[in-house]
């Protein structure tokens, strides 16, 4: 039953991450173990209900796409669509009239710029009259905004889509980017996640208990976006293959009466299990994992506990929380994690022919694993 | 098998169960019904306060009694755009004439399609956090928030395992939906799904329609030469897809074929739609089915009724089919802009007129748009036998998807 899967190879990158901007800058900060928490800035005393953040407060779109036609565009919306560049420039991938319908955009979010939505709405109050809305905001509190306009500006005319995955959006944007491939639909994805620093966001956490004021793991920011091709495609183009996506697989394991989490666990543990049959890989060929964890002891619990019945070499792994730098950054967090395994393959080309894992779970019971293998053959 | 190929013996996907959670009715039945007979669901607006709004009118759900459909979870952890996902899906399943125990233990899973998710849980926020200040927020509204509780809400009903996926592409959320859902049977990933789209009333997006100027009056009359615009709605529409295999073995009717579906970005504006982008969206989802414009009966058209919308979507049409089109109809005019839900919505309603063997109509026409030049069933269902239908789903940010249905 579990067929194999058709591989899909990352042929670039991008990023706008707390500890740096773009491939290079993030690389050696991962391998420095840069810490992104810094004091909250932006925000007058009490807006924020704590007082560090792994905020980007250097980022400016500016720098990437101008300054004309920036102004009404949230920073779910620039995050994105600075990152796609970063991401079709890392790949040398040209956009032409004649390859354009054949690139697409598959974006992980949580709701879009809850920014955007809730000033939005608030602007509904507020007046004297609730259609005093600035209609330019308008299309901005719509959830896919930031997916459209990086398609409008960096011209992608394949298909766009935009899922709202929080936690598992990363998970969720691989294997639709990666069945829509194999299909043959587009020729190339510009797939990854987003996720905006802002107060709604952080009152948000902080009613969910998410982020305490000093939690261990501060709210973050940023972006991921990475190019999926299959390998036939990299190849005629003639692209650097980065690594290559094998196994993904997602599944919603959660008992709704009890706040039991074995079924969650043995959940994870079957999507491991899985992910590795249709990569063709074995337990013994896992050399690092990358975990999702967020600062919630239940959920990293979870993690661990499946990671440790399906790998018996797991406490021995490389293991890296990216969250300890980045902070939680929700539906950018999948992304980040991809963007910190590909770090890996990069700085430790020894490992390149095995394979590392990455893990995400939620608190409404989903779980999910993706398999990526090094390239042994790229070297930079 | 080797690595690097896709297994080529693709299954083929039938819708086998329909519900839906309509301003016409709830049920494929009633929904049905409503088609043939042209009502109008729009009323009087009674789910939020309309205070300072000029218009009052929407397509909405009156009188939905979320207990009768969500057993397991508690309906009141829920939001109004989860109850109806999970609604639609216990009749859908109910429909289907399928033990939820056997979706339980295979890998089916759950694809909806939403543009605004549960805004009427993120208004009470908004408004708690104006009145009161952003520390006095309902911790137990913000968990209920998210929009990927849309699928998983569904999923942790009927103890589905596969994958759950909210899809936000907007206006055509609901195509992207049944074109994943249908992908991953097609390909043999899973057995079941089910799939569709679904959002509730929502003030801000009467708010921002109404300042954008499109929306209309009294009634939605797309198509027509003196339509004014949209009128909002809410509900859900979901499908349970299995591949033919499974539903012949299972002995189970069959609405319809899935053919294919298209989508493409017209990465052009923000708002304004590309007629030759849509029309080559149009011809990627006929291509993708194995068919010509010449084998399509029927259009269930995107059909919101404003101005331009319809006038876009005609002139796409028209390029592709010539200028004898085949008849295309606008559920909206019934139902309102049902926005994630509109295009499931519009699906369901090809499933039931090719398996009841009839065009819905588009009410309110009074002068039919010559300048649209098409036949868009005015005001009265009519009886055909169709074999191949179309239905458009179109959204902001220029996100077009269409999906192509067959006769079984």
């Amino acid at each position: 039953m579990n067929r194999q899967v058709e591989p899909l190879v990352v042929t670039g990158w991008g990023i706008i991450s707390p500890i740096g901007i773009g491939r290079a800058a993030f690389t050696s900060a991962l391998a420095e173990g840069r810490q992104g928490r810094k004091p909250v800035t932006g925000y007058a005393n009490g807006e924020i209900p704590f007082s560090e953040a792994c905020q980007i407060p250097e980022f400016d779109v500016e720098n990437f796409i101008g300054k004309k036609g920036t102004r009404f565009l949230d920073r779910t919306t620039r995050l994105t669509v600075a990152t796609v560049g970063m991401a079709l420039d890392d790949g040398q991938i040209a956009v032409t009239p004649d390859n354009q319908a054949r690139i697409g955009v598959v974006l992980g979010t949580n709701v879009g710029s809850i920014k955007s939505i809730g000033d939005f709405m608030r602007d509904t109050l507020i007046h004297a009259r609730p259609y005093m809305v600035n209609p330019m905001h308008f299309p901005n509190a719509v959830m896919n905004c930031a997916a459209s306009q990086s398609a409008i500006w960096h011209r992608l005319k394949g298909i766009n889509a935009t899922i709202s995955g929080g936690r598992m959006a990363g998970l969720l944007a691989l294997r639709y980017a990666g069945l829509t491939l194999r299909l043959g639909n587009v020729d190339t994805i510009l797939a990854g996640g987003v996720e905006e620093f802002c107060e709604q966001t952080a009152w948000a956490f902080y009613h969910a208990g998410r982020v305490g004021p000093e939690a261990g793991i501060p709210l973050g920011e940023g972006c991921a976006m990475f190019a999926l091709e299959r390998a036939a495609t990299a190849q005629e183009q003639g692209r650097k293959v980065l690594a290559e996506i094998l196994g993904c697989e997602v599944g919603v394991y959660q008992s709704n009466d009890d706040r039991t989490t074995g079924l969650q666990v043995s959940g994870l543990a079957s999507c491991i299990r899985k992910a590795l049959e249709r990569s063709g890989a074995r337990t013994e060929d896992v050399c690092a994992v990358f975990l999702h964890h967020c600062a919630d002891p239940e959920l990293e619990n979870i993690e661990d506990e499946a990671l440790n019945q399906s790998l018996p070499q797991y406490e021995s792994l490389h293991r890296l929380a990216v969250s300890q730098l980045v902070g939680d950054c929700f539906s950018a967090a999948g992304a980040f994690q991809l963007s910190a395994l590909l770090s890996f393959f990069e700085r430790f080309p020894e490992h390149s022919d095995r394979v590392a894992l990455m893990t995400s779970v939620a608190h409404n019971g989903s779980v999910g694993c993706a398999v990526v293998r090094g390239n042994a053959k790229w070297q930079q | 098998m080797p690595v690097g190929t896709i297994e080529m013996s693709y299954q083929r996907v039938v819708i086998t169960g329909l519900g839906a959670v309509t301003s016409v009715g709830l049920g494929a039945a009633s929904f049905c019904d409503a088609l043939r007979k042209g009502t109008s669901g729009i009323s009087e607006i009674e789910g939020f306060d309309t205070t300072g709004f000029h218009i009052t009118r929407a397509g909405e759900v009156k009188g939905f009694d979320p207990d009768r459909w969500i057993r397991e979870l508690n309906p009141s952890a829920l939001g109004r755009s989860s109850q109806f996902a999970v609604a639609a899906a216990r009749m859908a399943i109910e429909d289907a004439a399928i033990d939820p125990e056997v979706l339980s233990h295979s890998e089916c899973g759950v694809t909806i399609g939403t543009t605004e998710g549960e805004s009427q849980l993120e208004f009470r926020l908004v408004q708690q956090w104006v009145s009161d200040g952003p520390a006095s927020l309902d911790a137990s509204l913000v968990t209920q928030t998210p929009a990927d509780r849309l699928s998983v809400s569904v999923a942790r009903e009927f103890y589905l395992h596969g994958e759950a996926m909210t899809l936000s592409t907007a206006c055509a959320a609901g195509n992207y939906a049944i074109g994943h859902a249908y992908d991953l049977i097609k390909t043999g990933e899973t057995d079941f799904m089910l799939c569709g789209g679904v959002d509730s009333l929502s003030r801000s997006a009467l708010a921002g329609f109404y300042r954008v100027g499109a929306i209309a009056p009294e009634i939605c009359q797309p198509f027509d030469a003196n339509r004014q615009g949209i009128l909002t709605g809410e509900g859900a529409g979901l499908l349970f897809l299995e591949s033919l295999a499974s539903a012949e073995r299972r002995g189970t009717r069959i609405y319809a074929e899935i053919l294919g579906y298209g989508t493409n970005c017209d990465a052009q504006h923000m708002t304004a739609p590309d007629p030759s982008s849509i029309a080559g969206c149009m011809r990627l989802a006929h291509s993708n089915a194995g068919i010509s414009a010449l084998d399509i009966d029927y259009i269930c058209a995107h059909g919101t009724g404003t101005p331009l919308n319809d006038a876009v979507e005609a002139e796409a049409i028209r390029e592709v089919f010539g200028n004898q089109p085949p008849p295309t109809s606008a559920i909206k005019s019934m139902i309102g802009h049902t926005m994630g839900a509109a295009s499931a919505l519009g699906s369901i309603a090809c499933a039931l007129a090719l398996h009841r063997g009839f065009m819905p109509p588009t009410i309110n026409i009074q002068t039919p748009d010559p300048k649209c030049g098409l036949d868009c069933v005015p005001n009265e269902a009519r009886t055909a036998e169709l074999s191949i239908v179309q239905n458009d789903g179109f959204a902001f940010g220029g996100n077009n998807a269409i999906t192509i249905f067959g006769r079984r």
